[in-house]
């Protein structure tokens, strides 16, 4: 999958507890990353080697959080697909919304049977 | 420019390779890529052969080839139309025995395999290469896969589809 650009924003930070609260989106979304929830990050899982690793290493946690983002934005009822189309005649796709799931695995898609 | 498209998906068991090209692509494979032992031909014709080796054997739409004596050779395949082809790939060092499932096959003979007096170990699979066969109700596309196992047993319509049956000998 391509992974978007993403945005953080630093909540606070509480060097007590060694944990930060972060807020995470991605660069274009629609909404204000404010309106996004916020994440714990513990500094244990950052990388304070440098300004460019601990930049990395607190995008490297968002990754996952803003393509589950992506993943969770409804859909709106105008996009909605029109059902399965089963043909080699592109007329019958005209003026039809056809959804299409993408295996990132590679792998073989196994049935129960 | 002549082109292919090549792409490999994969199960614990077996791989699945496939060939997506134009009418003049030359394709080589070297004994460490060659693990296809069974080939299926959706559309296209092309040469197949080891290299250097005036024998070859014509891979064409709708027909299953068995493969196996290929294995770990060097090979070489040139297309005469376009072509799109599915190869049935082993993953490890046990051998295995293949065949497409007959129009007339309305259920798995898998009694055959297991019923016998000493337990047989073999493991079976069918693979989906083309079409919507139904197998037991539900419907498959091209590259589902499902183990089957005896005693159950396995209604197919072959709806038009072609459907493969693969043992693997444990």
């Amino acid at each position: 999958m391509i992974v978007p650009n993403i945005l953080f924003k630093v909540i606070s930070n509480d060097p007590i507890n060694k944990s930060l609260v972060v807020k995470y989106c991605r660069e274009n979304a629609q909404k204000f990353i404010e309106d996004y929830r916020s994440y714990n990050i513990s500094y244990s899982n950052l990388d304070f080697t440098s300004p460019e690793a601990l930049v990395e290493s607190i995008r490297s946690i968002g990754t996952s959080i803003v393509i589950d983002q992506l993943n969770s934005e409804p859909i709106l009822d105008e996009n909605k697909s029109s059902g399965e189309i089963h043909s080699l005649d592109l007329d019958e796709y005209v003026g039809k919304i056809v959804s299409v799931t993408l295996d990132p695995t590679g792998d073989l898609n196994q049935i129960e049977l | 420019m002549t082109t292919c498209k090549r792409y490999f998906r994969n199960c614990n068991d077996f791989g699945i390779c496939v060939n997506i090209g134009k009418k003049g692509y030359v394709l080589a494979e070297d004994p460490i890529e060659r693990t296809t032992i069974f080939q299926y031909g959706i559309y296209g014709v092309g040469k197949f052969a080891k290299i250097f080796d005036p024998n070859y054997i014509t891979f064409e739409g709708g027909k299953f080839y068995d493969v196996r004596e290929y294995e770990k050779d060097n090979v070489v395949f040139e297309a005469q139309d376009d072509f799109f082809l599915i190869g049935f790939n082993k993953l490890d060092s046990y051998d295995w025995e293949g065949r497409l499932i007959d129009d007339d096959e309305k259920s798995l003979d898998l009694k055959s395999i297991y019923d016998q007096p000493r337990p047989v170990t073999h493991r079976c699979f069918i693979v989906c290469f083309d079409g919507n066969p139904i197998v037991n109700d539900k419907k498959l596309k091209r590259y589902d896969y499902a183990e089957v196992k005896y005693p159950k047993e396995y209604n197919i319509d072959l709806n038009g589809g072609v459907l493969g049956f693969f043992k693997k000998l444990c």
